[in-house]
């Protein structure tokens, strides 16, 4: 396990960094780095839990006063518990800056990196982290993360994977397919940002870039369960709506998904996780793009946005078929923002025809599409409604 | 394959991509066959265009991406079999005029005369609200964008419920758009109620004379309601709103002209108010001396002359769009280019009613500049006016109502005012078209201008009405007191206080004005954004 921050410094910052410069580091004290040419703030913590807490709140108001992210690197052994604060002090992460810039904490204890936008975990595991074996990776980990949430487009490279969709993905609604190809196909490479490892396997969550622009990216796993989504799925949901909101990031929603994990799983989300999921998706101001691949079913489809959830733009592949909770029932919710409610649950023809959907759009013309639409609405950038 | 029902059952769905690939490909030609061959023939026979050739003529070429193309509605008349209808009579998406993108709206002539379905209302509000939130233009290609009559037939016309189910096509949208982002409005079919709404309301607005007309109720409401047999044309012509109300921008002789005048339009304008008009700079050097200007108007100011001549000399390549030319003739107003900055002129017709500012010529000047103040166009005037028009009967039509609308307008707008003194500037016209007293950025007179608040002879009655009714006063004594007001008059002496910045040559207007605009830029810049409201027509 790593214990020297100067490692994953050295391989984040532009600037070869010592860790003699870093560690200790007065309060205070915040030194402005590079990050593939963008302006970073960064700090190392000491490793008393009062001073560390004092710290990094210091850093993240000097963060935001520069208007840059902060990485901050605590690679200190702290005793069971004391990374959480001293005495009665909150998580120093939990505290949002305002104006709000993005946080990524690299560290070995699960509370030292709580509350980060995106955690690294060197050496071991934690929930709502992404691992990484070595600093240099989790180095890398950060990197590409602040790279996805550039303010300005980036040259585009092109999607990783060019097999052709149709070759992905069976015809048959309800068979399974790799959703990570379909991924690659679609979005920029090197393809989707994962910002958990701990998340519900039938769903991925992430950021990316599509033509250039970064997204975020909601996907149902067709291949797990049938897509269907269950209670860390909802979490982590509300957490990617919340990353977008701050960001001010588009949300793509690929759906394929046969509904809700059900009982007697563990995994199905209470009604209380559920309605927090669907809220976050309903009120998140960003544009929400969503493309039905296969199943939209019951609330799994309102959670991914292909109904009900004032979704932007819908569009759907000619496979995609909406349902209710049973797929022979009727569909659950009304259209999108130019929909009337689906009358026939079953058709992705008669959607399109009582306007449920934007389009009916082929699996080739996916990215096409995604791109202009990206272009059209222009990011976030909205006249206010009054 | 589309049936005429309804949708394929899933037996009948494909089962593969090949066979889904194709049926996609066969719904969208499905719903591009508008009303059918024989509708398209009838529409075509009137001299009218489809919806889909409309778009085709407005935007460049290959760039149109239609939305909801799958949507279908339903005809159902009682005792008819239900026929579906192809996009449920409206054509909606995006597409670029001179490579800025647009969004369009178009009824389909060959269904149901244009009358729209649910879906198709919900397309329009989608496309409506795209524009409105996110500040792109809208182009509406009206046919009648009624409702369908049998749709609205109950209590559901009460107003708007579910906005996702029902097919009522509230206004709030057009509202919130009102001065962010232009609405442009082309009357192809007949205009009636909501759709003539629409159209008052417009940025800007073109009428195809003699196939479409506008008006707020249609003949057999009128025969109904007040028992008077009219025609759609007796209602509401391209003639009565090209001379008598001054509702539409640009009447014009076709279809294909209405549209070409929307791309004019349109490449005078930003996208929204938080841009600046595109800057287009031709081969038209922007210090080209006009010596022909002089030679245009003349120094007697009671002989008349073409100002809209003088217009054209002074602007870009001579390319001037007018609005509302045949109504309130004595008053021009219209888009242009100088050095490539979109202006908005604002310009006395000494051949109408010697240029007088009357009640009409305010209401068309007022919406004008209210349209050029909300997208940071700088206006530019050009005054030979001898003042407002009095008397009994300008007193009748309100006059004060519009002076008034006229100071406010002038006093609140914050966009670059330039003015050109040509020949009279006489009253308090002079400080609200464009006076220094209004905040204008830059005011220049030629050597020709006489700046006072009357002119001599009015001056002279006025102060002197004793004398003159009593006969004290010679004709000799009469003509010593003119010259010595039009002295007085001259705009040297108003440069010389500095209460104008310069007297010009004629011919050197052009450059003058391009200097002023590049002036005037940092406060555009400043201003972008800034809501400005406007009222209507």
């Amino acid at each position: 396990m790593s214990t020297d921050p100067g490692q994953a410094l050295t391989a984040l910052l532009d600037e070869p960094t010592s860790a003699g410069d870093l560690q200790p580091m007065p309060i205070g004290t915040v030194p402005l780095g590079r990050v593939d040419g963008r302006p970073v703030s960064v700090v190392v913590p000491p490793a008393d839990a009062a001073a560390r807490a004092t710290s990094v709140t210091a850093a993240l108001e000097v963060a935001a006063r520069r208007r840059s992210p902060l990485i901050v690197v605590d690679l200190h052994q702290h005793a069971a518990g004391t990374a959480a604060g001293a005495g009665s002090a909150p998580l120093p992460l939990a505290v949002r800056p305002d104006p709000w810039v993005p946080i990524v904490a690299i560290g070995n204890d699960p509370w030292a990196v709580a509350g980060a936008d995106l955690a690294v975990l060197i050496g071991t595991d934690g929930p709502r982290a992404r691992r990484a074996a070595t600093a240099e990776a989790a180095a890398e980990l950060a990197r590409r993360f602040l790279a996805n949430l550039g303010p300005n487009p980036a040259p585009s490279a092109g999607p990783a994977l060019g097999t052709a969709l149709t070759e992905l993905v069976p015809f048959e609604t309800g068979a399974a397919y790799d959703i990570d190809a379909v991924l690659d196909a679609i979005v920029d490479a090197p393809g989707v940002l994962a910002l958990d490892d701990d998340v519900d396997r039938g769903i991925r969550l992430g950021l990316a870039r599509l033509g250039g622009r970064p997204v975020g990216v909601v996907a149902s796993d067709p291949a797990i369960d049938g897509g269907r989504l269950g209670r860390a799925a909802c979490r982590g949901l509300v957490r990617l709506v919340e990353l977008c909101t701050a960001a001010r990031l588009p949300l793509l929603s690929l759906v394929d998904s046969a509904g809700l994990r059900a009982a007697p799983t563990g995994d199905e989300p209470t009604g209380d996780e559920l309605v927090r999921a669907l809220r976050a998706m309903w009120a998140a101001p960003v544009l929400k793009v969503v493309v039905v691949l296969g199943r939209a079913h019951g609330p799994a489809a309102a959670l991914l946005g292909a109904v009900g959830v004032r979704a932007d733009v819908v569009a759907a592949w000619p496979r995609a078929r909406f349902a209710g909770p049973d797929p022979d029932a009727p569909p659950a919710g009304t259209g999108p923002a130019f929909a009337a409610a689906p009358t026939d649950a079953a058709s992705v023809w008669q959607a399109a025809r009582d306007g449920a959907l934007l389009d009916v759009i082929a699996p080739a013309e996916t990215r096409g599409r995604l791109l202009e639409v990206l272009d059209v609405y222009r990011g976030a950038e909205r006249f206010d409604r009054g | 394959m589309p049936t005429s029902t309804g949708d394929a059952t899933d037996d009948a769905a494909p089962h593969d991509w090949p066979a889904a690939l194709a049926e996609l490909d066969a719904r969208r030609d499905a719903g591009r066959q508008m009303g059918g061959p024989d509708a398209i023939a009838r529409l075509h026979g009137r001299g009218k265009l489809t919806p889909r050739e409309r778009i085709a003529l407005l935007f460049d070429d290959g760039t149109f991406r239609e939305l909801g193309e799958l949507v279908t509605g339903s005809i159902d008349v009682p005792g008819r079999p239900p026929r579906d209808a192809p996009a449920d009579g409206v054509v909606a998406g995006w597409g670029q005029v001179e490579g800025r993108r647009v969004v369009v709206i178009a009824d389909d002539g060959t269904i149901t005369a244009g009358a729209r379905g649910p879906g198709g209302n919900r397309k329009a509000r989608y496309v409506r609200d795209l524009a409105a939130d996110h500040g792109y233009p809208l182009v509406s290609l009206l046919e009648s964008s009624a409702n369908r009559f049998g749709s609205m037939m109950g209590a559901q016309f009460a107003g708007p419920g579910d906005e996702a189910t029902d097919g009522i096509d509230p206004p709030a949208a057009e509202w919130r758009q009102a001065g962010r982002s232009p609405r442009v409005c082309a009357v192809l079919g007949t205009a009636l109620g909501a759709a003539s709404f629409q159209t008052m309301d417009a940025e800007f607005s073109t009428l195809a004379d003699g196939t479409a007309a506008m008006a707020l109720a249609g003949p057999p409401v009128v025969l109904g309601g007040i028992g008077v047999t009219a025609t759609t044309q007796d209602l509401g012509s391209g003639e009565l709103h090209a001379t008598a109300t001054g509702f539409i921008d640009c009447v014009t002789p076709t279809e294909h002209d209405s549209i070409a005048a929307v791309r004019q339009f349109l490449g005078y304008f930003p996208s929204s108010s938080r841009e600046l008009p595109p800057r287009v700079r031709g081969g038209d050097p922007a210090d080209r001396p006009a010596p022909e200007l002089a030679e245009l108007v003349p120094l007697d100011h009671r002989k008349p002359y073409d100002m809209g001549a003088v217009i054209r000399c002074i602007v870009d390549d001579g390319e001037f769009l007018e609005l509302r030319a045949r109504y309130a003739r004595n008053i021009i107003t219209g888009y242009g280019r100088i050095d490539g900055w979109t202006v908005g002129i604002v310009a006395n017709q000494p051949r109408h009613l010697g240029g007088i500012v009357d009640t009409k010529a305010v209401v068309k000047a007022v919406r004008f500049a209210q349209i050029c103040n909300a997208y940071n166009i700088p206006l530019v005037f050009l005054q030979d006016q001898p003042g407002f028009v009095v008397g009994p009967q300008s007193e009748r039509e309100g006059a004060l109502r519009q002076v008034v609308r006229l100071q406010n307008t002038a006093y609140s707008a914050i966009t670059p005012m330039i003015t050109v003194l040509v020949r009279k500037a006489y009253g308090y016209s002079t400080w609200l078209l464009g006076g220094r007293a209004v905040g204008a950025d830059h005011v220049v007179a030629w050597p020709s201008a006489s700046i006072s608040l009357a002119a001599p002879e009015i001056g002279v009655a006025t102060l002197l009405r004793s004398e003159l009714a009593r006969g004290e006063l010679s004709e000799e004594r009469q003509q010593e007191l003119y010259r010595s007001y039009r002295h007085l008059s001259q705009a040297r002496w108003a440069a010389y206080d500095y209460r104008i910045d310069d007297v010009i040559e004629p011919q050197h207007t052009r450059r003058v004005l391009a200097d002023a605009l590049a002036m005037a830029q940092h406060r555009r810049v400043r201003a972008l954004g800034l809501r400005r409201r406007f009222d209507t027509a």
